[in-house]
């Protein structure tokens, strides 16, 4: 809870090593449980969230395709008598298949997430032909049943997810936005936000009447879920976007305010709201807007990208911005854990 | 959303004559527009080890994970031929005096010209301790090369002391596209332009037009759509925009305006066509624009007697006859007595009277002349056999491989 990730992942080794399993053990032939694998996957996932990509790599590899004999139930009939199927989290399959594409191997990162894919879309269609999971005619009951339907249908979209931002990540911006709108036919009711996301991946390229194509289906899909487009905020939001590339920062600005009416504690609207302040000119009030969110908010505020554009007003405001960012790194130290990323701060 | 600026620290050249401290910190930085960033979401499921721990680092499942957009910062943008340079400029008063009559100028200067960029060219009658003045400037970047950005700033302090400072700043405009141009000369007197585009700047560009302005001469037609009931489709399809190092076609028609046409079958050397004017669109609507220079056209060289087609089918039955409208051009500087034949080919067989005579042709005038033909080969076939002889000069013209027209069968083959 205070974010120091690299404490939890050390301890997340002693733990492993109370386990059998810990520094110094790999090569060794090992015993799992559930508790121990949920221990591997936050340790794993911890690291990943410290960009600390390749340690990753080299703990994920004893595991190998995730699939050992040793890693199912059906291994350990005296621990877990009767129990059938993998031990492995989903969440972790899912984790080891994102792994590659932050190592410049995204096309590995495909391939893991299709298999995980097709595997999952064979669970759902035994599921919705009346067998259980694995394809054998198990009698399942009507709840457990629509239970695990409900289940695999958000792994699946969970995997599509991923799918779409690797591509994103490869700049394949075509098919990451058919896998985007592939991803709509299973979960409607996310349709806005999704929607409104490809929009701004058109934004991003620079096709703009695509991108104002996409917001008007948004304020179709609002309108028909029964809200009112001007009070929804991912509408409000795609429409300071669309200003924002028409050079227009007046009326930007008084569309990411309009959102902070709607949604006073909007994090990404206050700090765009003081970022077009910046491009209108307006450099002491854009400074006054974002130091006070700061200094009212630092939980929610001390957040990297808004201290960045604190940092490089700083150096434009003054001759003193050292003094300044220095006092930015004292609020910072006190309040976040040993997982902040200090190069935000611009000191060096 | 991320700022993205460029600050002047690695860039400054400082020029001051006197190692002077001013009251006045001036501070430059360059705006593009911000980028979104991409946060990479770790996500868990309701009965993993994460979520019974109080705040969990990782995201529900059940929230779309989605690439969040909110800001990106990749430090250094280039910039290139046909953006807009934007800059925010400001004065600062670091003193704790109050200063007087500030002007501040700003200059672009490139390797053949240099431009005021300055909103306002009045003075500010004073400036209090900590505040400042501040500016956005914006120019359209019509040169490659070397850019310094000249900042200047005069004042006068409280006790009457006039003082004065500039500061350099240089940037590098790059060249966004490649282009390469094709002319084609088809058998009537339109000219095809095949404009090929490059994009070798870093980062996707979206095209939002592409166009030919033609010169006096022609009218033109762009190939670049393919209309249906209601809309035209582009014909690069679902690609929309193209990725860095990528290449595109675009086509274009050109057909001499009627006060020219008669000219046209005698134009000789360069003539100019026209132009291509590029607009497009980087990262959140960041526009470009380029036109090339005039382009320019080698006409083919026609000889004294020109033949060309007003009117020829693309498809013809097998042995049916068809007509074509030929035009004779005389291309030469003598008047022309001509007499036209035709012989058949393998596959061309001609209708009329061989042999007939055409009249006196003046210089750089033309006549028109309907011809019937048939052919007895399927397939594409190409139409030859015409000869012009100039009785005055016993000379003869041979006309081969004038054009192609496609031979089809239009009825089903009997059953054997």
């Amino acid at each position: 809870s205070t974010k120091n990730w690299r404490a939890s992942v050390d301890l997340t080794g002693r733990l492993l090593t109370a386990h059998g399993q810990g520094y110094g053990k790999s090569g060794q032939p090992t015993g799992h449980t559930t508790d121990s694998l949920q221990l591997w996957f936050v340790r794993l996932a911890l690291l990943v969230k410290l960009n600390l990509f390749q340690n990753a790599e080299l703990e994920f590899e004893p595991f190998g395709n995730l699939d050992h004999p040793n890693l199912y139930y059906e291994y350990y009939p005296t621990v877990y008598p009767g129990r059938r199927g993998s031990m492995v989290p989903f969440s972790m399959r899912v984790l080891h298949a994102e792994l590659p594409q932050y190592l410049q191997k995204p096309q590995d990162t495909l391939d893991r997430l299709h298999r995980i894919k097709s595997v999952s879309q064979k669970i759902l269609s035994n599921l919705q032909e009346g067998l259980a999971e694995d394809g054998s005619m198990m009698n399942l009951t009507q709840d457990n049943r629509l239970a695990s339907i409900q289940l695999w249908r958000s792994r699946l979209s969970r995997v599509m997810y991923s799918m779409a931002n690797c591509l994103l990540m490869m700049k394949d911006y075509v098919l990451a936005v058919e896998t985007y709108h592939s991803i709509i036919e299973y979960e409607p009711e996310q349709s806005v936000q999704l929607l409104s996301g490809i929009g701004r991946i058109f934004l991003q390229i620079g096709d703009i009447r695509t991108a104002e194509k996409y917001f008007q289906d948004v304020e179709k899909a609002c309108q028909s879920k029964g809200k009112t487009p001007n009070e929804d905020t991912s509408v409000l939001m795609n429409r300071a976007f669309v200003y924002l590339s028409q050079n227009n920062y007046a009326d930007a600005h008084v569309c990411f305010s309009s959102v902070l009416k709607l949604d006073p504690k909007n994090p990404v609207a206050n700090n765009n709201a003081a970022v077009c302040l910046l491009y209108l000119g307006r450099l002491k009030e854009s400074l006054g807007q974002l130091e006070s969110l700061v200094h009212k908010d630092p939980a929610l505020y001390l957040h990297e990208s808004v201290l960045f554009n604190l940092t490089t007003m700083y150096e434009l405001e003054s001759s003193r911005s050292t003094q300044k960012k220095q006092a930015l790194l004292e609020a910072t130290a006190c309040r976040e854990g040993d997982s902040f990323n200090i190069q935000c701060l611009k000191l060096v | 959303m991320q700022v993205k600026g460029q600050s002047s620290a690695a860039d400054r050249m400082d020029v001051n004559q006197a190692k002077q401290e001013h009251l006045l910190a001036l501070k430059v930085m360059r705006l593009t527009k911000p980028t979104l960033f991409t946060n990479m979401p770790v996500t868990c499921e309701d009965r993993d080890l994460p979520v019974e721990s109080a705040t969990c680092p990782f995201e529900s499942q059940t929230v779309p994970v989605m690439r969040k957009m909110h800001s990106h910062h990749s430090p250094y943008r280039n910039i290139f031929l046909g953006e807009t340079f934007s800059s925010y400029i400001s004065v600062h008063n670091d003193s704790s005096q109050v200063v007087k009559d500030i002007l501040v100028k700003a200059d672009l200067q490139t390797s053949s010209q240099r431009l005021n960029l300055s909103a306002s060219n009045s003075a500010v009658s004073e400036l209090k301790p900590e505040s400042c003045i501040d500016d956005v400037i914006h120019h359209e970047v019509k040169e490659i090369g070397t850019h310094i950005l000249v900042c200047a700033v005069s004042y006068t302090t409280q006790t009457g002391e006039k003082l004065y400072f500039r500061k350099f700043f240089k940037f590098q405009v790059l060249k966004p596209l490649d282009v390469k141009t094709k002319f084609y000369n088809a058998e009537t007197d339109e000219v095809f332009l095949e404009a090929q585009i490059q994009n070798i700047t870093t980062s996707p560009m979206f095209m939002e037009k592409v166009s030919l302005e033609p010169s006096m001469m022609y009218n033109v037609t762009e190939l670049n759509a393919v209309s249906s009931a209601d809309e035209s489709e582009s014909t690069f399809g679902k690609m929309s925009y193209l990725q860095p190092l990528d290449t595109r076609q675009y086509l274009y028609c050109l057909k001499p305006k009627p006060e020219f046409a008669e000219k046209a079958g005698v134009i000789k050397g360069v003539t100019v066509i026209g132009k291509l004017d590029i607009v497009w669109k980087t990262n959140l609507g960041e526009r470009g624009r380029l036109q090339t220079s005039q382009l320019q056209r080698m006409a083919p060289g026609y000889g004294d007697v020109r033949l060309s087609l007003e009117f020829i089918p693309d498809t013809v039955n097998l042995e049916e006859p068809f007509d074509i409208t030929c035009k004779i051009t005389n291309c030469s500087e003598r008047t022309m007595d001509l007499v036209l034949e035709m012989c058949n080919t393998r596959s061309v067989h001609w209708c009329g009277v061989s042999g007939r005579q055409l009249g006196k042709l003046s210089p750089s005038a033309s006549l028109s002349i309907p011809l019937r033909l048939l052919s007895s080969v399927q397939g594409l076939q190409s139409i030859s056999g015409l000869r012009l002889t100039d009785t005055f000069l016993k000379r003869t013209y041979e006309y081969d491989d004038i054009a192609q027209v496609c031979v089809v069968c239009p009825y089903t083959s009997p059953e054997s």
